[in-house]
């Protein structure tokens, strides 16, 4: 096949000078405009810095503003010549397809959300008739006992419904050695050269089967392509803060894509999931180096996506974001806490990726990346010490230097509006940019009637977007707040754990949480509130946002967290997404399915907490599959010690309470343990018995034993 | 009441107390609804059926163990060899596994479900024993090895220095703490300053 290019290098480089003359042009306006209102026949110290932070500032803005201005009229217009999915239209698709193994590592997660997800992936494949050219892999690396049986139960059971034996595939490593880049590799080395694709997926991502098929196509087409990275939307949240995140994400996601590969075409990013990776250059090329302080622990990259997309590039193959292509889908983090403790591991990843900005390795466009990724989080302790810097600026102006910014000089003199009305324009501009992409997104959806209504309509669509961004303004200075602390802690060398992530399920975080979280924004906020309103009521009222939202951070945190808001607001037919108001066919079944997971009877109160670890021991066919998985890994092994003797000894007379998650973790890896467990617990007198056996004997005997796992039946 | 009149083969044990009798049948009874003999019928024969065997066994003598655990014992026993038969398993192959792989075999093609009435007895259908023999949980496919070893990056020169910096950052908490003071210091001394000015 003749390999295609969408873009000529010289079509490329036009577009970024002209992408970037915009962004810098916009970002030199308005420099000047703060340089005119800071300028009182010179500027002192405190004004200088005020002027480069602003400036460093306002880049990422006019970033911003460019990207969705370019990508509205891309949309607008319908016609891109770097739109991936217009390489199909144009072609005839290829007609024989590689295998692709579609791989789903996992850690601690919602084992129904999980395969459930894989089960509506798997029949949607199904139906396109290309099942042949999938494989899928859960790649395990859970650490909690009751997952661990929870997921090869839900494994066993799903291939038995869906008859995916030697179709889809389970591991599970013993070590979790480098996280989730770790386990990517591990497949990469056992059962990577038998593939030439693989899509990567998150533990909540799902993807529909024309979305995956014509993902292999593209790649097919394009034999320079290395990454093909599918947009992901935010779909099936249920909290009013997970809602309002969808909404934004759906209606202004597009037109920021659609900029995005306006200017980086060929030498695009990857998000981590989502994404079709070329095997063979991958397994070459993307082997994650360590951190150069490698001398300190734990000094392996956390963010690996961003770095895994230069070594492509590096490699000299292409990373491509293909926008628009549908059927890509994600969940979302559905409080702004659970948002923090996300953003909390992306930002000490992002600041990690310094470590390559100056290596000459590094192509410009993944420098620049890489920078933006850095810039993300690094402009929240700026904005906040730009903010400082203002604060004190008019508390030296108006209590010691009598400096105002009424002065009339530069653009305030040509245009004989004063300093003041200067600073005003200068504001309100900043604030209608920031508000511009908002309105560009629902500009497209407003011009037809037919694309607003799975919105809401036009009416509710824009009451939404009017909405959102008063959340947005609410929810920002908390952002801030928390980043900064977040950079503050990485240049501290603070470690980051990591777990796994709260989906979704209850409705709401705790007041105790909330608090926890947000007592410190809340004094801040009151402080630097009465600081502001101490200086000058005016300048109190120019702050007034910030100050509100930090204030009222705890109750608004704990409002946002709801999910039964986030209904009423949906019976409303407020922040109504596609995905919402016409499903596709994966996320409803989805739904379907895990609405009749729910409904599944909890185990008793005291048997809940290694619910897992009883199936495993007295359920004959949950220890059978174990065994048996476990036999597979351990041929030429033979554990036998003290040690395990006195574990089994101890799970047996004591019940397994007793035991550490490490120790419960060495049992269940050792067969013979296993094995010998369930037939102890069938022989041994009741006498002689924990009171804890006796009782999940019991349970086993009054309730029903199904269902062994959490997936739907 | 003709029904009475038909000949029933009937067990009545004839050694040990009632109580432990019935305790054996309760255990013998939860441990095959644990493998999905979902039929009150059958289980209730196998279960009188395993007693049985278990009483012949110990007839005249002094048993080791109490009689439910001499019971599961016996269904054990019975398993593997109902596995052994169904599954074509070489003689002496390790009970533990035998279990393992028959149970396997019988979830994988819902044998108790399918065949309600075939738990245990020795006349197994053909289509149960194929079912079973086809039975296969492939975890994963062939492992075809592949080498993914990182290549080094040239990070240049300044975060080679910074490198250096840090580590020794990192090993001197005092350095560390001072340099947060003397930032601190600096910010008062630029505030003492500034609030000084004309």
């Amino acid at each position: 096949m003749i390999p295609v290019k969408l873009l000529s290098s010289a079509q490329k480089v036009r577009r970024r000078i002209l992408f970037f003359s915009l962004v810098l042009l916009l970002t030199t306006l308005a420099s000047w405009v703060m340089a005119d209102i800071l300028w009182r026949g010179g500027m002192n110290s405190c004004e200088i810095a005020i002027q480069i932070l602003f400036t460093v500032l306002f880049l990422p803005v006019s970033l911003g503003v460019v990207q969705a201005l370019t990508g509205f009229f891309i949309l607008w217009r319908r016609r891109d010549a770097s739109r991936q999915l217009s390489l199909l239209e144009k072609m005839d698709p290829p007609v024989e397809l590689p295998v692709t193994a579609v791989v789903l590592p996992i850690f601690n997660e919602d084992v129904s959300r999980v395969y459930e997800g894989l089960r509506a992936i798997y029949r949607s494949v199904e139906k396109t008739g290309n099942l042949a050219n999938f494989d899928f892999f859960i790649l395990s690396d859970s650490n909690d006992p009751n997952k661990w049986i929870e997921e090869e139960m839900a494994w066993a059971e799903l291939c038995k419904q869906v008859h995916g034996f030697g179709r889809i595939f389970y591991r599970k490593r013993k070590i979790a050695l480098n996280r989730k880049s770790g386990n990517i590799s591990d497949f990469c080395r056992r059962w990577g050269s038998k593939y030439r694709y693989m899509v990567i997926l998150d533990a909540d991502s799902v993807m529909s089967g024309d979305c995956l098929v014509k993902l292999a196509q593209l790649m097919e087409l394009q034999p320079q392509a290395g990454i093909i990275q599918a947009a992901p939307v935010q779909s099936m949240s249920e909290s009013f803060f997970g809602r309002v995140m969808q909404f934004a994400g759906t209606l202004y996601g597009p037109i920021f894509q659609a900029g995005l590969n306006f200017w980086q075409a060929d030498e695009g990013n990857y998000w981590g999931h989502n994404a079709i990776i070329r095997l063979a250059p991958f397994i070459e090329h993307c082997a994650l180096p360590d951190l150069p302080a490698s001398k300190t622990p734990r000094a392996k990259f956390m963010s690996h996506d961003y770095v895994e997309a230069a070594l492509m590039r590096r490699a000299g193959y292409e990373v491509w974001l293909a926008y628009g292509l549908g059927g890509s889908y994600e969940g979302g983090p559905p409080t702004l806490t659970d948002m923090a403790k996300r953003d909390r591991r992306w930002c000490r990843g992002n600041f990690q990726h310094s470590w390559l900005m100056l290596s000459p390795h590094v192509r410009p466009i993944n420098r620049l990346h890489l920078a933006l990724g850095i810039m993300s989080y690094l402009s929240s302790p700026l904005w906040f010490f730009f903010m400082l810097l203002g604060t004190m600026q008019f508390v030296l102006a108006s209590r010691f230097t009598q400096r105002t910014f009424d002065a009339d000089v530069g653009l305030s003199k040509v245009l004989d509006i004063g300093g003041n009305r200067l600073a005003i324009i200068l504001f309100a501009t900043t604030i209608s940019l920031l508000f511009l992409p908002k309105l560009l997104g629902l500009l497209l959806i407003l011009r037809h009637k037919q694309e607003a209504k799975p919105f809401g309509g036009r009416l509710r669509a824009t009451v939404s977007v009017v909405l959102e961004h008063l959340t947005s303004m609410l929810i920002t200075p908390v952002l801030m707040l928390f980043h900064s602390r977040f950079v503050l802690g990485v240049m501290a060398g603070q470690e980051v754990g990591w777990g796994s992530q709260r989906r979704g399920g209850d409705d709401g975080i705790e007041w105790g949480e909330a608090i926890e979280a947000h007592w410190g924004h809340t004094i801040i906020g009151a402080v630097w509130g009465v600081l502001a309103w101490w200086i000058n009521p005016a300048f109190f009222w120019w702050m007034s946002p910030i100050f509100i939202g930090l204030v009222c951070s705890i109750p608004f945190s704990v409002l946002l967290s709801k999910t039964s808001v986030g209904a009423a607001l949906r019976r409303t037919g407020l922040f109504m997404t596609p995905q919402e108001s016409c499903p596709p066919v994966e996320l409803a079944e989805l739904q379907t399915n895990l609405d009749a997971c729910q409904q599944h009877i909890p185990p008793l109160e005291p048997l809940r907490k290694n619910y897992g670890f009883m199936q495993v021991v007295i359920d004959p066919y949950v220890n059978a599959i174990h065994i048996s998985l476990l036999r597979r890994r351990n041929k030429h092994r033979r554990l036998d010690s003290a040690y395990f003797t006195q574990l089994q000894n101890r799970v047996v007379t004591e019940g397994p309470d007793v035991l550490s998650r490490r120790e419960q973790m060495a049992l269940l890896l050792n067969p013979e343990c296993m094995a010998w467990l369930h037939e102890q617990i069938w022989l041994i007198p009741p006498e002689k018995l924990a009171p804890w056996w006796m009782t999940a004997l019991r349970q086993y005997n009054i309730l029903e034993s199904k269902p062994k796992t959490a997936l739907y039946l | 009441m003709d029904l009475l009149l038909e000949p029933i083969e009937t067990f009545v044990p004839t050694w040990g107390s009632p109580e432990e009798w019935n305790s054996a049948y309760e255990k013998l009874e939860s441990y095959l609804r644990a493998h999905e003999v979902d039929s009150h019928l059958h289980r209730a024969h196998i279960t009188t059926l395993i007693l049985r065997r278990v009483s012949r066994r110990w007839q005249g003598q002094t048993p080791p163990e109490p009689l439910a655990t001499l019971a599961i014992e016996e269904a054990n026993r019975l398993l593997n060899e109902w596995f052994s038969l169904i599954m074509d398993l070489p003689a002496g192959a390790n009970a533990d596994f035998t279990a393992a792989d028959g149970r396997v075999a019988l979830f994988l093609c819902d044998g108790s479900l399918r065949w309600p009435y075939a738990f245990l007895t020795p006349h197994v259908p053909n289509e149960l024993k194929t079912a079973m023999r086809s039975s296969l949980m492939r975890a994963g496919p062939e492992l075809q090895i592949s080498n993914m070893v990182p290549r080094p990056i040239d990070l240049g020169l300044i975060p080679e220095f910074a490198d250096d910096a840090m580590d020794r950052l990192n090993r001197s908490p005092i350095i560390k703490a001072l340099i947060g003071w003397l930032i601190f210091l600096a910010i008062l001394t630029y505030l003492f300053w500034r609030t000084r000015q004309p």
